[in-house]
């Protein structure tokens, strides 16, 4: 990984070579959203990574500011819009924690199931547009079809297919009914062939692991000092998940493994990510069967007013650590809210994720990262 | 198509003969008559290429949906078959933008270099027996010849864009049609070696007699359909215009007329490729029951089949890997094909 | 040599395989429709356009008591009202500027006399963007299109599925949707 240029020459002169830089995005097919990336290119090779971020900011911290807490939660579904429901949930367990709110048991439930179903959800979006930025444009379309029928499942429990406005400070917001139920275990009864196919058709294509191989690799410790959670973390070899490390919910009752690789690399990612999609499917099944009776919406206040005081609440999103840090005078809405978002922390190990490597390894390492631009730029 | 179909009746019966005589007997100088002939075939050729191509990018997306799960286009005319023919009317439509900082000659003429010898290659295809519009002793090296000028063209269209995306896909364009013309070289030219003959009606003639030679060449044949591929800049091997990477590569800048162009450009040669695959290793014209021009028709459809069935599969190579691929692998297996079918035809 | 032939092999299955797998789709039935022929069924609770429920006599539930509007997050409802002779609040507009409004919901849950509820109307496009701010008698007359219960605060609706002209049904059209400024300049 050279980065150098080397001096060329032809019949023993110099040839005198220039980089260039090229602009990609904000308006460009696979970063994303509206990531602009400043490239600077020695032929085909990157020798630089400049992010430029801003573009879909849409002032959603200080816009919280004069909100009250039940209308934010709509706007966290609109941070990173492909992880509604664990947005959400940061968001209310937030609150709930500092008003010192028991949830009941099944709405603990119901919000395990809707996380996991989010993950799966998300995944298969990235899944497919990573296939997209490798240039299979098929597995966009299969993974869109299977992520149909749960965006169908939140259309059913919460009226929308993808800005929920579910969770409520003290439950969520409708019942799950039994029929609801069957339909989503039909679903997971049915996702181990999905997977396989995804697998036959990406997973074990050999220009895939050429194409990803080595390619974007950070180690651990580089990880670790950048902040980087979730996926992109646990790829490095980190075991670290929320669901296990800091268990929030219903999480330590339940049985599943974390999924990690060892090298780093953009194939880690893609299996981590994979891995995931059949832990959660599994962390489904069992939230399912172990669904209590009960309350869907515990009691809470009716005017919600925090202590002053500070507050920070996380939860694992589909992406890595999503945090909610509120800072209150003891008004109806908060004196400030900061959102940490995962994304927006992958973001920062692009440049040396992608220095070294080739235009085209470029988007295959922003699709491996799997930013929202939402997120990133809230 | 249709006016394809009639082309037995126009140029191989007595209506041949009889025109001539008409011809004669009305005390016109033949050559008028060789000219009108030659008219006609190459407006022959020329609907018959159109025609297909409208149906090839039909084909292209119905096909891409279904594989996909999807419809494909549904709203123009029956199973959407006008889509093409809508969608050329929408780009004849459109303004006719010539970038600020493009060269501007180069710019205009870039797309008619890759076009002009994509049709000119059809000269030397046999549609049929006596159903060709030249019967090259040659023709094989000829197409070869045409095909290898849409390099220019590329990187023309690159270079006189004037962005920095379209410079990329010229340089990646470049490198990887020179890489691959050489085994799609060396794929043909093993069949040439085994049928003895560079006129490409006498390769048909050959397979008549014996078998198709996929099945003497297999590997020739996998090479060709590789290398073909990559000639026609489709996925796995769209580099130069990788749309996730590039942008639209060499075609960023282009819209309107100038971009159908290329658009059309783009399917002809798939065509053209495909007819010359079902030539090469398919046998032609060559099968029973059906009339050999149906036949051709079907083994070039089956070729395309199998680009656009891979085009929707997999996923794009890297620059180097494109490149390793090419010298490293295709090469080598291309090179020893020939020397196999060599030695094999010497003794 | 071993391995180098290992790994073509699976180079070449994998590939194989890819191409088994869109095959197979190639025979499946699409998932996908022709949309506006073909209409998806929408779950009751599906949130479109809020809209404002009638009683039988078709009267308005609303009570003008200003919750919705207070409780909205985009500050989307101007509800103006007036005292009668009996000190009963009487509703003169209720309008929604649906083309702000993100169909979050919270206003059908947070009223308490079940007087506005989500539609599944969602088809909303408009040339105007006057016209995208709807007054009460339009958003009444949706909610007459109601079918059935309300379920997750979502109703389901019949016939068409847009929302009514604002010149069909409303009394004064252009001048008072003038009027209404969505703002949230109210504290
Ligand atoms: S719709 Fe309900 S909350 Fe809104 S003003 Fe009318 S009665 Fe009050
Ligand atoms: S749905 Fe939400 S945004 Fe729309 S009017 Fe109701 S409360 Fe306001």
């Amino acid at each position: 990984m050279d980065t150098q240029i080397e001096p060329r020459t032809a019949g023993g002169e110099e040839i005198h070579t220039e980089e260039i830089m090229v602009n990609m995005g904000p308006q460009h097919p696979s970063t994303h959203g509206v990531l602009r990336a400043v490239l600077t290119l020695d032929g085909e090779r990157i020798t630089g990574v400049d992010c430029d971020i801003g573009y879909l900011h849409r002032c959603f911290e200080k816009v919280s500011e004069k909100l009250t807490y039940p209308q934010i939660i709509p706007y966290t579904d609109r941070a990173d819009y492909l992880g509604g429901m664990t947005n959400e949930l940061a968001f209310v367990l937030t609150v709930e924690q500092a008003l010192g709110i028991e949830v009941p048991r099944r709405a603990q439930f119901i919000r395990v199931i809707m996380s996991e179903l989010q993950r799966i959800h998300s995944h298969l979006i990235w899944f497919g547009t990573f296939g997209l930025d490798l240039g299979a444009t098929t597995p966009f379309l299969y993974s869109f079809r299977d992520r149909e029928v749960i965006s169908d499942f939140f259309e059913e429990v919460s009226g929308a297919r993808m800005m929920y406005n579910y969770m409520r400070v003290g439950g969520v917001r409708n019942d799950i009914t039994a029929a609801w139920v069957e339909k989503v275990r039909e679903f997971l009864r049915r996702f181990p062939a999905y997977l396989q196919e995804y697998d036959d058709l990406l997973t074990g294509n050999p220009i895939l692991k050429a194409r990803t191989r080595g390619i974007g690799r950070i180690d651990a410790a580089t990880a670790i000092a950048y902040g980087a959670s979730g996926p992109v973390l646990r790829a490095s070899g980190v075991a670290y998940d929320l669901r296990k490390n800091d268990p929030y919910l219903v999480y330590d009752e339940l049985s599943f493994e974390v999924a990690t690789a060892t090298e780093g690399d953009v194939l880690a990612r893609y299996r981590v990510r994979l891995k995931e999609m059949r832990e959660s499917a599994r962390l489904v099944q069992q939230a399912l069967e172990g669904l209590p009776e009960g309350d869907f919406l515990g009691k809470a206040p009716r005017i919600i007013k925090l202590p002053p005081g500070h507050y920070y609440g996380h939860v694992e999103g589909p992406r890595g650590e999503v945090g909610c840090y509120i800072v209150s005078d003891g008004d109806r809405r908060p004196y400030r809210l900061h959102w940490r978002a995962p994304s927006f922390v992958h973001l920062q190990l692009l440049p040396i994720m992608a220095k070294g490597h080739f235009m085209g390894d470029m988007v295959a390492i922003i699709g491996s990262i799997d930013i929202v631009m939402g997120e990133v730029d809230r | 198509m249709a006016l394809a179909l009639a082309a037995p009746a126009l140029a191989g019966g007595n209506l041949y003969t009889r025109a001539q005589q008409l011809f004669l007997d009305l005390g016109l100088p033949p050559w008028i008559f060789a000219i009108l002939v030659a008219a006609v075939k190459v407006a022959l050729i020329l609907v018959f290429i159109l025609l297909n191509v409208l149906f090839l990018i039909w084909l292209e997306r119905k096909l891409g949906g279904h594989l996909q799960n999807r419809l494909g286009p549904v709203y123009t005319g029956p199973f959407g078959l006008l889509q093409t023919v809508a969608d050329a009317l929408k780009v004849l439509v459109k303004e006719d933008v010539i970038p600020a900082a493009a060269d501007r000659w180069a710019f205009i003429v870039a797309p008619f270099i890759a076009f002009v010898p994509a049709l000119m290659i059809w000269l030397v295809v046999p549609f049929g027996p006596g159903l060709q519009a030249r019967d090259l002793s040659i023709g094989v090296l000829y197409v070869a010849a045409l095909s290898g000028l849409i390099i220019p063209s590329l990187l023309t269209a690159g270079w006189s864009s004037g962005s920095k995306w379209s410079l990329l896909g010229a340089f990646r364009a470049g490198a990887q049609l020179i890489s691959y013309e050489v085994p799609l070289l060396l794929a043909q030219l093993a069949v040439v070696v085994w049928a003895g003959s560079l006129s490409l009606n006498d390769i048909v003639r050959a397979q008549q007699q014996g078998t198709w030679f996929i099945l003497l060449q297999p590997v020739g044949f996998i090479v060709y359909l590789i290398a073909a591929i990559a000639e026609l800049n489709r996925t796995p091997f769209d580099l130069p215009e990788a749309e996730s990477e590039l942008v639209a590569g060499f075609n960023t800048e282009y819209s309107g007329f100038r971009f159908a162009i290329f658009f059309l450009t783009e399917y002809a040669n798939l065509l053209t490729s495909s007819a010359i695959a079902a030539t090469l290793f398919l046998g032609g014209w060559s099968g029973p029951w059906l009339p050999p021009f149906v036949w051709f028709l079907l083994k070039t459809y089956v070729f395309v089949f199998i680009a656009m069935w891979v085009r929707f599969t997999l996923p794009r190579l890297r620059v180097d890997q494109l490149m390793n691929f090419a010298w490293k692998l295709l090469l080598p297996v291309a090179l020893l094909n020939v020397v196999v079918t060599g030695a094999i035809v010497a003794l | 040599m071993m391995a180098v032939w290992r790994q073509v092999a699976e180079g070449v299955t994998g590939v194989i395989k890819g191409h088994v797998v869109t095959l197979r789709n190639l025979f499946r039935r699409p998932v996908t429709y022709r949309y506006p022929q073909v209409r998806p069924e929408l779950p009751v609770g599906t949130r479109g356009i809020p809209v404002l429920l009638s009683d039988e006599e078709g009267k308005l539930l609303c009570t003008a008591c200003e919750v919705c509007a207070r409780e909205c997050p985009v500050q989307v409802i101007h509800i103006s009202a007036h005292r009668d002779e009996n000190k009963k609040k009487v509703l003169d507009e209720f309008d929604i500027d649906v083309s702000r409004c993100m169909f979050c919901g919270i206003c059908a849950e947070v009223c308490a006399f079940g007087a506005i509820a989500m539609s599944d109307v969602y088809e909303l496009a408009d040339f105007e963007q006057d016209r995208l701010i709807y007054n009460k008698d339009r958003l009444a007359e949706i909610g007459r299109r109601r079918r059935g219960p309300i379920i997750n605060y979502g109703i389901k609706t019949e016939g068409p599925r847009y929302g009514p002209e604002p010149a069909a049904t409303a009394a004064s059209p252009a001048p008072a949707a003038k009027t209404s400024p969505p703002e949230g300049a109210k504290p």
